[in-house]
């Protein structure tokens, strides 16, 4: 059947259509999944700092973007620590915008856990973030990895248009692919060829 | 119709097909590709004990895992990246050296990956001429080149999945094709299959059997042991015996079984292999090897926590025999979907979208399969259930090539 099918030229036209369509459509549907962008590249990981009762790891962030989540490395030593862990985010005014909580269970030694807030942020201004894990104790304390002494190594999510996303993906696919000249000429060239003969 | 190497499908299929798998190679990546490739680029820089030198350097190595491949692989690989090397660009050994995420937006990853997957594409084509040659009607013939270049299950795990499977598979087939008239030639290239992955080895007491006398079973080995010895021995050493012969597979088929108590145990895997053979070697005569070879892999593939890559070792067998027996392609087709969908269930980001990387960094933040079923039901449960549907497939399936006469 398939043999009888490629013998007409038209439906060969066709299906080397679907194969290049299937190309640039297949790869671009994931993108309509993502719910959390990255926006930011985690920074460097330096130290751990212990987080236990009543201590605090705060810091600020300004991003006009709408936050709904917040990324870190933690350690959890052996596993041992099942205790929670919330990060609650402030405005400038001291009021509440939101609050995530992680259980001890799920992070694993060394894990990058992300903290997502029920709803996205809309803070356009400084936001100050906390975390603690007040039924910590010393011996088992859970340790987030810090870049500098005031600032945990995190990454910030945010969430935005699917379709707009998907043809952001696809251009920087492009251009991305583009860069390599000498590669795409020769890459495309070998394409070409292909086609023909198939066409032909 | 002017055939090329003997392929008996007109030049625009095997365009096609060539089409499909160049759109496939540059845009799809499992970081086994880059992982074994950094491993094997310290050849070129002269360094031949591989074993020893990652145990000694892991400390300030960027990928810490050991090398777990035998000494053909990394002769192999190691060997093609000498070659390519000039056409690579300076960035290529750093890419190699980048386990971060910063390594998918480097300029040159596509390249990077179709060059890298090139032998892949070469071993492939190679497979399809002596599947051919296991055939002698020129209908089936057509048959089973279409099989090969158009199904989807070879192609993902060649150039999606790429791992050095294929080139083994390639040897193991290859020796089998020769095993009657160039017995002591199909040892060697059995020595030279093994000496690239050790699973070929599994199927030896299986060629031993058909070879049908004591001479010629100890003309192959001999065969197998001198080119498997001239390749290995000289990475013989502590370090060696610990990363290559440590396999994942020992472990797993070991990992499934029934505890007897007092340390004694069944283990259901080497039951179901023992069967086989059992049966094989009181059915030979009636029952070609190839059709045990197919029965073999499948079934121990299936019975075992596998990694997506393993299913490729009984392809080309299971398509030899369903051309040959001319068995209902739907049986197959269903049962080699289970067996993509089992390891796609894996917590392990690169058994599904995390594949597509190259289109877009942001998909390694997707959940897997597994995580999106754990916000409805254990997804334990749910591979457990398609595991078991798959393993099932395969019993039956073996049961229907057993008991089916070729035409």
């Amino acid at each position: 059947m398939f043999t009888k099918y490629f013998q007409k030229r038209s439906n060969r036209l066709a299906l080397l259509l679907l194969v290049f369509i299937s190309l640039l459509i297949i790869p671009a549907i994931p993108s309509l999944l993502l719910i959390n962008i990255p926006q930011s590249k985690q920074l460097d990981l330096k130290y751990p700092e212990k987080l236990y009762g009543e201590k605090i790891i705060g810091f600020e962030i300004n991003s006009n973007e709408n936050i709904n989540a917040v990324g870190v490395s933690i350690k959890n030593a052996n596993l041992q620590n099942k205790n929670n862990i919330y990060l609650r985010a402030y405005n400038e005014n001291g009021s509440l915008l939101g609050e995530s909580m992680v259980s001890g269970y799920s992070v694993g030694d060394g894990d990058f856990v992300k903290f997502k807030f029920p709803k996205a942020m809309e803070n356009n201004g400084n936001t100050k973030l906390e975390f603690s894990s007040p039924t910590s104790m010393g011996s088992n304390a859970f340790e987030i990895y810090m870049t500098n002494e005031n600032t945990p190594s995190y990454q910030i999510f945010t969430n935005s248009n699917k379709l707009d996303l998907s043809y952001k993906q696809i251009k920087l696919f492009i251009n991305h692919f583009m860069a390599d000249k000498l590669f795409v000429m020769y890459y495309l060239v070998i394409l070409i060829c292909l086609s023909t003969i198939i066409l032909l | 119709m002017k055939k090329i190497f003997n392929i008996p499908v007109s030049s625009k299929f095997l365009a096609l097909a060539l089409l499909i798998r160049f759109l496939v190679m540059p845009f799809f990546y499992h970081p086994d590709i880059k992982t074994y490739h950094f491993q094997s680029s310290f050849l070129k820089k002269g360094v031949i004990n591989i074993y020893k030198y990652l145990l000694d350097n892991r400390a300030k190595l960027p990928i810490k895992e050991e090398f777990v491949y035998l000494p053909g692989a990394y002769l192999f690989l190691g060997g093609y990246q000498f070659i390519v090397n000039p056409i690579m660009g300076q960035g290529f050994d750093n890419w190699l050296a980048d386990a971060s995420q910063e390594s998918f937006n480097a300029v040159g990853f596509n390249r990077y990956l179709f060059v890298l997957k090139l032998p892949y594409l070469l071993f492939d084509f190679l497979t399809l001429v002596v599947l051919l040659r296991f055939i002698k009607k020129d209908k089936l013939k057509k048959k089973l080149a279409l099989i090969w270049l158009f199904n989807p299950f070879t192609i993902a795990l060649l150039y999606v999945f790429s791992n050095i499977d294929v080139v083994a598979t390639f040897f193991l087939l290859y020796s089998v094709l020769i095993l009657r008239k160039r017995t002591f030639i199909a040892g060697l290239i059995m020595g030279l299959a093994a000496s690239i992955k050790l699973y070929p080895i599994i199927a030896l007491p299986f060629i031993l059997v058909s070879l049908g006398s004591i001479r010629k079973a100890l003309l192959y080995i001999v065969g197998v042991l001198t080119s498997f010895l001239i390749i290995v021995m000289p990475f013989w050493s502590k370090e060696f015996v610990a990363s290559a012969f440590v396999s994942g597979l020992t472990t797993r088929i070991t990992s499934f079984g029934l505890s007897l108590g007092f340390g004694d145990n069944i283990f259901i895997p080497i039951v179901l292999l023992a069967l086989i053979f059992l049966y094989y070697q009181s059915a030979s005569k009636k029952l070609p090897l190839i059709t045990v070879l197919s029965a073999l892999f499948i079934i121990l593939v299936s019975a075992i926590h596998y990694h997506i890559q393993w299913l490729y070792w009984g392809i080309p067998f299971l398509v030899i025999t369903a051309v040959k027996k001319n068995m209902d392609l739907k049986y197959l087709s269903a049962l080699l979907l289970f067996g993509f969908f089992v390891p796609m269930l894996y917590m392990d980001k690169y058994m599904n979208v995390g594949v597509m990387v190259p289109f877009s960094s942001l998909y390694m933040y997707l959940p897997t399969l597994n995580t999106a079923f754990s916000k409805f039901i254990d997804p334990g449960m749910v591979m457990g259930t398609i595991h078991s549907i798959f393993l099932s497939f395969s019993l039956f399936y073996v049961y229907k090539i057993f008991s089916k006469k070729i035409k």
